[in-house]
């Protein structure tokens, strides 16, 4: 088991009223699992990714991944956890607009790493592997929306994590870029990556080899 | 081939390069903080050296001159306004006798012609090396030996070309010693014995110099310096003077340099709130902007965390632009005061007419090392507030706050 999710709660304020994003959720996923995690809007998708993928504290509940609870890591362990273990794809605004494509997607790499001729031959593999190898000297603002969901998936695997977490990655994306994104995490799951996506287009679940559906904040379908 | 490595700092140089107005403003007003800083406290050590000057070479309580020559007096020493006035040597003996007074000493003041070795007519002061305490303690800083006759001491203004020798009234002197400079009328300055102020001035006598016409030279002194006895007050030996010799003008060291010092102080009043409304000027103006600038950037920021940068990461690019901005913006500070202060000090000297010293050259380094630690300082500490609320905010929200 690759990730525990248990009594997993989040709850926000909005003026006087409290919401529950995520409530009372239990989850596992195993090693190269690729999950696929519907529902509507409001429902408690991007909540759950996000605290999966340590970037928002859960109110009550733990996240286990490679068997570490990782809100019980300090900020600067969590980061580094986070910087090794977990590719974040999210769901909008994906690069930083005044690198190119090449620097964004060295950039997880760069944050705990120095420069070496290793790390510019695995990402010249990963940038042909997602078909941007020509682009990796363009802005985000020169790239189409697939191209620019290509290099934010890249970047995500640079530092080959064992989790990918992705929300609505195919969001905005014509069919045939949205087959090239979904054939990239098929082949990355098939390299033994575990891969979490959210969507909430019916005719891409078939793509995921488990679907859990979730309704105000709980799983609503699929298994736990 | 475009660069393919990134670094924080990168970050920091890209978001600067990316606002070039708000990046230009706050380096504007970071230099202008340094440059006030910088200018400022250059003006303002300047005329405190220029201050002690006077008190030190002053070297005594009281000046006594002709009555009515109590402004000549005082240009001749502050601004180095060239000036000859005389009374009776005998007043030199009564002053002597005052109660209080432990010791007189005479000078002989005269002034050459525009013709001689300088563009603008020097002072000559003559002191007699038997009773003398006020000249020769700060000659022999400069000058060990005796001050024979036709030697002379000049003042660091006086135009000397190192040849051993300067000309006046047609005659040649030789220069025993160059003083360090004042920043005062010291400076401009030529100082001689007795004899070889009497040589010059027949000479001068000679050339039908006006002034020297009705003035028998051995009977004749300008100024009549006095040290007061341990134990008497200055005023009590001021009001002595009075009752006891008639027709002086009496000057107190401690009132001239009393009087600039106020002048100083006023200026000094007036920097201090000028820095004052320049800093909190500067330090609010950064504080908002850094926070705007901050603000802009929460996605970028959730962007860098969600790849796995730390707090203090997020902070250190913050802190990085800040320092960027106090590097550059401190040193065209300083450079630009630098640009206006050494290059015009003799115009700056004229213009305030108030003794003016620039301090030691370490004293320069050091003040340029705080002025530079200052502005190195200020924009990260403005900019800290803002980077560390942004850090600690959660990353998921930070991220939606900008969709």
């Amino acid at each position: 088991m690759l990730i525990e999710i248990n009594n997993l709660t989040r709850k926000y304020t909005r003026g006087q009223k409290e919401i529950i994003a995520v409530n009372d959720l239990d989850l596992t996923v195993d090693k190269g699992e690729f999950i696929i995690i519907k529902g509507e809007s409001g429902s408690g998708k991007s909540t759950l990714l996000s605290m999966l993928a340590g970037l928002l504290r859960p109110t009550e509940g733990t996240v286990h991944i490679c068997g570490k609870n990782i809100y019980e890591l300090s900020d600067k362990q969590l980061s580094v956890f986070r910087n090794r273990h977990i590719g974040y794809i999210p769901q909008a605004h994906e690069l930083l607009s005044e690198l190119t494509v090449y620097e964004n997607t060295l950039l997880p790499y760069r944050l705990y790493e120095k420069i070496s001729d290793e790390i510019h031959e695995r990402l010249g593999e990963i940038l042909d592997r997602f078909g941007i190898s020509e682009l990796k000297n363009s802005y985000p603002s020169d790239l189409s929306g697939g191209e620019r969901k290509r290099a934010a998936i890249a970047r995500a695997l640079v530092n080959a994590p064992e989790v990918l977490l992705a929300d609505e990655p195919t969001s905005d994306l014509d069919q045939k870029n949205t087959i090239s994104v979904l054939d990239a995490f098929t082949n990355i799951v098939k390299a033994g990556t575990t891969v979490i996506m959210i969507t909430h287009e019916d005719h891409i679940s078939s793509y995921g080899d488990r679907i859990i559906e979730l309704e105000n904040g709980k799983i609503k379908k699929g298994e736990a | 081939m475009k660069n393919n490595d990134i670094s924080l700092t990168r970050l920091s140089f890209i978001n600067l390069k990316r606002h070039p107005l708000r990046s230009g403003g706050l380096i504007a007003i970071t230099a202008v903080l340094a440059f006030f800083a910088f200018g400022g406290s250059i003006l303002s050590l300047s005329l405190d050296g220029g201050l002690e000057s006077i008190s030190t070479r002053l070297g005594a309580d009281i000046m006594v001159v002709p009555l009515g020559y109590d402004k000549e007096a005082e240009g001749v020493i502050l601004r180095g306004e060239p000036s000859y006035f005389y009374f009776d040597k005998s007043v030199e003996k009564q002053l002597a006798k005052v109660e209080g007074v432990e010791k007189v000493t005479s000078q002989f003041f005269l002034t050459s012609s525009n013709q001689d070795c300088c563009a603008l007519p020097v002072q000559f002061i003559g002191f007699d090396p038997d009773t003398d305490f006020a000249v020769q303690p700060w000659i022999k800083e400069n000058y060990s030996g005796d001050i024979g006759k036709n030697s002379i001491i000049i003042g660091n203004d006086i135009a000397y070309d190192g040849s051993g020798s300067l000309k006046f009234f047609d005659k040649e002197y030789s220069v025993a010693a160059v003083l360090d400079k004042t920043g005062t009328g010291f400076d401009t300055d030529v100082y001689a014995d007795l004899d070889t102020i009497r040589d010059m001035f027949e000479a001068a006598k000679k050339k039908g110099f006006g002034f020297t016409k009705d003035i028998d030279f051995d009977s004749s002194v300008s100024s009549v310096l006095i040290k007061i006895s341990d134990g008497y007050d200055i005023d009590t030996v001021v009001h002595n003077i009075r009752m006891n010799v008639d027709g002086v003008q009496i000057i107190k060291g401690q009132t001239m340099t009393s009087d600039i010092a106020d002048e100083l102080a006023g200026f000094r009043v007036f920097l201090t709130i000028l820095l004052g409304v320049i800093c909190v000027f500067s330090v609010i103006v950064m504080i908002m902007t850094f926070s705007l600038s901050v603000n802009e950037r929460k996605r970028e920021f959730g962007i860098l965390r969600s790849l796995g940068a730390q707090k203090g990461m997020i902070v250190s690019v913050v802190i990085r632009e800040a320092l960027l901005i106090g590097t550059i913006g401190g040193m065209t500070g300083i450079i630009l005061a630098a640009i206006v202060i050494f290059p015009f000090n003799t115009y700056i000297e004229n213009t305030i007419q108030l003794p003016y010293l620039l301090p030691d050259i370490s004293v320069i380094l050091l003040l340029l090392f705080f002025i530079i630690v200052i502005s190195l300082i200020i924009p990260p500490i403005t900019a800290a507030y803002s980077a560390v609320k942004i850090s600690r905010a959660e990353t998921y929200l930070t991220m939606r706050d900008n969709d």
